[in-house]
């Protein structure tokens, strides 16, 4: 683990996200983060697929821990989320395999994706010490408040404390938000206490692999309003999109708004599902990532 | 009406807190015009045609062949449903949204929006999904049916509402059939307007007793019936059963609410928030009972039609009661779709 020393304050930082997407950005092109399914049949296919997705290209990798209710996430990581229960697969087993990518991969970001549902039925600190063990970078629990509950900010406090980052996730209602509105309150106090990046969501309900999305006004609105709230604001993070992105298009509206950086999941997990061999899932995956470059640079 | 607003069950040891902050607004905004609806005249006076027109409060009372022992024959609490669904008419909403388990709700749902004039999505449990003649008779009703989701993905109605609900909470409503589904005020309101039964069930029922004890799976009706009996010094006691064994207690979420959920690897149920949070602090008993030989025995007394699992285990746990307490049991009728 590679700690540096943040002049904010006394928090040590990891710094692989930031240095990713910086990265990224020094290439002339946005990053690209990408999301390991855990595979119903075994562990050792899971990590075929990590390996696939960090060979083709992707900047920052996301591990999805299923959760049984599933409330957030659309109908491809439901399925997944299925399978894995049905397999008994555990989230130990999960766990373990975090551990064993960040030792192939010591540079690559890696962050738990999941609902804080899944710290809950572990226990808060069991989940945090094995997320610690296997040093991930961040956190993607977007059903863990913040601004409201304490369970939120106790969590946000311990993700300070040890360097890792709370991804927090704003939607484009409340990027949009009136000054002077209690909205806008909150997308304030959601900027300041930002880390690394923020997603913004590209679409309503912030569920996976979404068929309505943003349109590209709305996409590019949103994410200047959160640039420059996080400029007022002096937390200039990163943004990223996430919920509805998975083709040509889609990263073409992501480059446009100025965001920096991207997720996509539920496009190739379909694939996945459905039988696709992993080598023609790695074609899109290259794709994408040449996607991923501005042309005029 | 006359909301109630425990912080205890918003942010607390249960309830609601499970919500991103980017949709936590949207909740809070639903319950300012939940309060501000409920205290107006207009919705008072349609709220009551409705339970005139649509809710059922027969409550047949009677003495038990056991010492002590009295029965109460009720039927479903459908209160909430009833308020949740007049919301969205006096909310202004373009759609209301229901996850429905039983054939009987998703009916009596369809019906009421018929009646208000309220668009309706239904998405059903994967069970009542396949009675065509359900699905046939929603759809003349003129709700548009789900009967897909639950049958390929997760068999949770109530998930699917909810997660419609929060893509667009402004413009919909979502119908609660349950107090143990939703982010905070979804279970707080499903529990205001459900306690007004729990009330008219007591006042039937009568006073003196020492023990009440309600047959419970989500806990609804046992939370509005305890809720009702509060302030009363009766011992109260919910009685579970289920027919898989191996359920384990686990807390988790259920689309925002943090609450105890009774599972294995393939089945769930979930407990209302607000009567965990009752049991927590010693008010409510939770009896989990083996199915026994009540299951296959005679008709109890005064019962119009097949009781469910739940009702037969809590008279199974109020006969091998010896203590001469004055009890009160109340049954209610097997429903059509499984448990949750």
């Amino acid at each position: 683990m590679r700690f540096a020393w943040n002049p904010l304050g006394y928090r040590a930082v990891r710094g692989r996200i930031e240095r990713a997407i910086k990265q990224a950005q020094e290439e002339g092109r946005v990053a690209f983060i990408g999301l390991v399914p855990i595979d119903p049949q075994d562990m050792a296919t899971t990590r075929k697929t990590a390996d696939m997705l960090i060979a083709s290209g992707v900047d920052i990798v996301m591990i999805h821990i299923p959760n049984r209710f599933p409330w957030m996430e659309g109908a491809v990581l439901q399925t997944a989320a299925r399978f894995v229960w049905h397999a008994g697969i555990t989230r130990e087993e999960i766990f373990a395999f975090i551990k064993e990518l960040r030792s192939a991969y010591p540079e690559i970001p890696l962050v738990d994706m999941t609902l804080y549902d899944t710290a809950v039925t572990m226990g808060e600190k069991r989940f945090f010490a094995l997320s610690e063990e296997a040093d991930v970078d961040g956190f993607d629990l977007p059903n863990c408040s913040l601004l409201r509950a304490e369970h939120g900010q106790n969590f946000y406090t311990l993700c300070l404390a040890s360097g890792m980052h709370l991804i927090l996730a704003i939607s484009y209602e409340l990027a949009m938000a009136p000054e002077a509105t209690e909205e806008y309150a909150r997308l304030c106090q959601m900027v300041r206490m930002a880390r690394g990046f923020v997603f913004v969501m590209n679409a309503p309900g912030g569920q996976s692999g979404s068929a309505v999305k943003l349109s590209d006004e709305e996409l590019r609105a949103a994410v200047q309003r959160v640039k420059a709230v996080m400029a007022r604001e002096g937390n200039p993070c990163y943004v990223a999109i996430v919920c509805g992105i998975s083709g040509q298009e889609d990263v073409e509206r992501v480059k446009r708004s100025g965001a920096e950086s991207f997720m996509i999941g539920s496009a190739y997990i379909k694939d996945l599902q459905d039988g696709k061999p992993v080598e023609d899932v790695a074609a899109y995956i290259r794709s994408v990532r040449a996607m991923c470059c501005y042309e005029a640079r | 009406m006359h909301p109630k607003r425990d912080k205890r069950l918003w942010y607390g040891s249960y309830g609601g807190c499970f919500i991103a902050d980017a949709f936590s607004l949207a909740c809070d905004q639903y319950y300012e015009q939940y309060c501000a609806a409920t205290i107006t005249e207009a919705f008072a006076e349609e709220y009551a045609a409705l339970k005139t027109a649509f809710a059922s409060d027969l409550f047949r009372v009677v003495k038990s062949g056991v010492e002590g022992l009295t029965l109460c024959y009720a039927g479903e609490n459908v209160y909430s449903i009833l308020g949740t669904a007049l919301l969205a008419k006096h909310l202004g909403k373009k759609k209301a949204l229901c996850g429905a388990r039983y054939a009987d709700e998703a009916l009596l749902c369809a019906r009421i929006c018929k009646h208000l004039g309220v668009s309706l999505k239904l998405f059903l449990s994967a069970d009542i999904a396949q009675i065509s003649t359900l699905v046939t008779r929603l759809t003349a009703l003129g709700a548009e049916v789900d009967t897909q989701t639950c049958r390929e993905l997760f068999n949770l109605p109530e998930m699917y509402a909810f997660q419609a609900w929060i893509a667009a909470a402004e413009g919909q409503q979502l119908i609660n059939c349950r107090s143990n589904v939703g982010a905070w005020p979804q279970t707080n309101i499903a529990g205001d307007f459900s306690l007004e039964y729990g009330e008219k069930l007591l006042a039937a029922a009568g006073k003196g007793y020492g023990r009440i004890v309600v047959p419970g799976v989500s806990g609804s009706l046992a939370l509005s019936v305890f809720t009702a009996a509060e302030e009363l010094s009766a011992e109260l006691v919910c009685v579970e059963c289920d027919t898989e064994r191996d359920l384990a207690e686990e807390l988790d979420s259920y689309c925002g609410t943090f609450t105890k959920v009774m599972r294995n690897r393939c089945s769930d149920r979930v407990l209302a928030p607000a009567l965990c949070h009752l049991a927590d602090l010693g008010r409510v008993t939770r009896v989990d009972m083996p199915q026994t030989c009540s299951m296959s025995g005679p008709q109890p007394e005064g019962a119009m039609g097949p009781l469910s699992l739940q009702s037969l285990a809590a008279l199974d746990y109020c006969a091998a009661k010896e203590d001469n307490v004055e009890t009160l049991c109340v049954l209610r009728g097997i429903r059509w779709g499984t448990v949750l």
